[in-house]
């Protein structure tokens, strides 16, 4: 498989967001934490399985952090470096 | 009147501060006594110019800061009586809340305007942060600071804060808190966790919810320190922050210790500066306190511990050298309160009987704001807590679970931490709730819901096979689901309410 580049995986997780979260605001700027969201630690719980079986990847307990998962741009990031390196 | 009835729980919890010291970190940001105590004049200042009466209520709608901080303590100096609201509901449910103490005045977060602006009154007041932390920097000399006393109170009379119940059964009530209630309760704790000025506390527990102001009086108290974190869905930085800035305390329900437990990352670390962990806000399963002992450093105290809205916060404590001869004790009640078990005729329950813990002591709050006399649980200066348990023969009290949280399958009361606690002893299961549904033979049966430790596979079937053997045939759950964490409120306290609608 093609690995995706950054604006699939943007769009793909935009997709998830917007269909899971009632509160998701998806016209909010990529930086919005993720807490404006109205996403709290359940959610975010939802995310990592769901990142982690859309993706094919792994998050580590060690990756659990506001710089890898705050926001859309920081979890596209982190998908991306996941999958591209 | 005696001078010290007429303290105001503000002066109580700054006697102790030295000005020059920290007293809050959040996000990298240092705040020492003195800066905060800046921040607390520019909150009197704007709460005189609001014309805010002496036992007005102020509401805050905040997350944990030194705006938070600020507002609290400038609320309870002026002699006002601080309201803090959860600050992470939709507009819909926050509207409960502020319908229920329609407050003048609201100091907010400027940030969480746009989101509940609906719910703030054209006409009304508001302390806006962005007003507040230019204060920062003004920090009040030393002299002036020190000689700015409170406004004098009737400390065993007059409200210090009004305190929302979670509202997981229904319509949030307010408690009605006196500043001696606060100042008591914070002076028992303090005792029996021996905490010093140099004592910081990774604060993750919302100010809004007791148990979380409880770190906040206590450590103010002591003259020490907390580090804010607003963000425990986020475990890692939690424990970075709490090794870069020597955490001595943390604090948590029981889902916090649940996540902890299940993170690699937390079981690895040394935690060198830890010094205590207080568990509080419900039962955590005897297997995760007997896990959580082993994975501590030996010289970290492990308090586990009981408490209400309704006592301020704290009621008991098990004393950490207890821990394994008492394991799923909830303690005794700390110093300068008094818990008995009663019966269902209101008379002292024999040893080993279970009954209702029922508690007497300066911190059992003055009431609800919305009293109902149907459920009222202050009767005759004691606090009827609705929680159930039974006294061992040296007086330590064990919780059954909540009097009210129980279902009735073919007429028989099961509670619902009964089968909650035998679920929990299977070792791939992290979380557990139980509720009640309709059901065609048993009238109500139970539906569990349960998270699974990562990694774990294990089916329905065989957690019925476990349940059957280790409960009636009628406490058997009727179904399972399956979910990859329980609903919780801000306090971490799963809301059955929304499970029972799934």
């Amino acid at each position: 498989m093609p690995a995706l580049t950054g604006s699939e995986i943007r769009e793909q997780l935009l997709g998830y967001l917007n269909d899971s979260f009632p509160l998701f605001i998806p016209d909010a700027p990529d930086d919005t934490p993720m807490a404006d969201h109205g996403i709290d630690s359940l959610g975010m719980t939802n995310i990592v399985v769901q990142i982690e079986q859309q993706f094919g990847i792994e998050v580590e307990d060690t990756e659990i952090t506001r710089a890898n998962l705050g926001s859309v741009q920081s979890l596209v990031n982190f998908i991306d470096k996941k999958l591209n390196g | 009147m005696a001078e010290s009835e007429r303290m105001n729980l503000f002066d109580y919890l700054l006697e102790n501060a030295d000005l020059q010291r920290y007293a809050l970190f959040e996000e990298g940001v240092s705040t020492t006594y003195g800066e905060l105590l800046g921040m607390v004049e520019g909150v009197e200042r704007s709460l005189k110019a609001c014309g805010t009466g002496f036992q007005e209520k102020v509401g805050i709608l905040a997350e944990n800061s030194a705006f938070w901080v600020a507002c609290y303590l400038g609320i309870i100096k002026s002699g006002a009586v601080a309201a803090p609201l959860p600050s992470r509901l939709t507009a819909d449910d926050l509207e409960s809340y502020t319908n229920l103490i329609r407050c003048r005045t609201l100091c907010i977060d400027d940030r969480l305007v746009a989101r509940y602006g609906r719910l703030i009154a054209e006409n009304s007041n508001q302390v806006l942060k962005s007003a507040i932390m230019p204060f920062k920097n003004s920090a009040a000399a030393p002299e002036t600071a020190n000689s700015r006393k409170a406004v004098p109170v009737d400390s065993e009379k007059e409200l210090a804060a009004l305190m929302f119940t979670s509202g997981s059964t229904g319509q949030p009530n307010a408690v009605k808190v006196t500043h001696q209630n606060i100042m008591a309760n914070t002076g028992s704790i303090i005792a029996y966790l021996d905490l010093l000025p140099d004592d910081r506390m990774m604060a993750v527990l919302p100010f809004h919810y007791c148990f979380g102001t409880s770190l906040l009086h206590t450590h103010l108290r002591a003259g020490g320190s907390l580090v804010i974190n607003n963000y425990f869905q986020y475990v890692e930085d939690v424990l970075n922050e709490m090794e870069t800035f020597s955490c001595t305390g943390l604090a948590g329900v029981p889902s916090t210790f649940q996540s902890l437990l299940n993170n690699k990352s937390f079981r690895g670390r040394r935690f060198a500066a830890l010094r205590h962990v207080q568990q509080a806000g419900g039962k955590l399963a005897d297997r995760y306190i007997e896990d959580l002992r082993s994975v501590l450093p030996a010289e970290t105290r492990l308090f586990i511990s009981y408490g209400q809205t309704e006592a301020t916060a704290r009621l008991s404590y098990l004393p950490p050298e207890k821990l394994q001869t008492k394991t799923g004790s909830i303690g005794k009640g700390i110093p300068g309160v008094t818990l008995q078990i009663v019966d269902q005729t209101g008379k002292l329950a024999a040893q080993g009987e279970i009954g209702e813990i029922v508690a007497e002591g300066n911190n059992v709050a003055a009431g609800y704001l919305l009293s109902d006399p149907a459920k009222n649980p202050f009767r005759n200066g004691k606090l009827y807590t609705g929680d159930i348990g039974y006294a061992d023969a040296d007086g330590y009290i064990y919780l059954v679970g909540r009097e009210k949280d129980f279902i009735k399958p073919s007429g028989y009361k099961v509670m619902a931490a009964t089968i909650e606690h035998a679920i929990l002893e299977m070792p791939e299961i992290a979380e557990a709730a139980i509720v009640g549904v309709p059901h065609d033979q048993l009238g109500e049966a139970a539906k569990a819901f349960v998270v699974l430790k990562e990694n774990e596979r294990i089916t329905e079937e065989t957690i019925l096979d476990h349940c059957r053997k280790k409960l009636p045939i009628y406490a058997v759950p009727c179904g399972i689901e399956f979910m990859t964490a329980l609903p919780k409120n801000s306090a971490g306290k799963v809301m059955k309410m929304s499970l029972k609608t799934t």
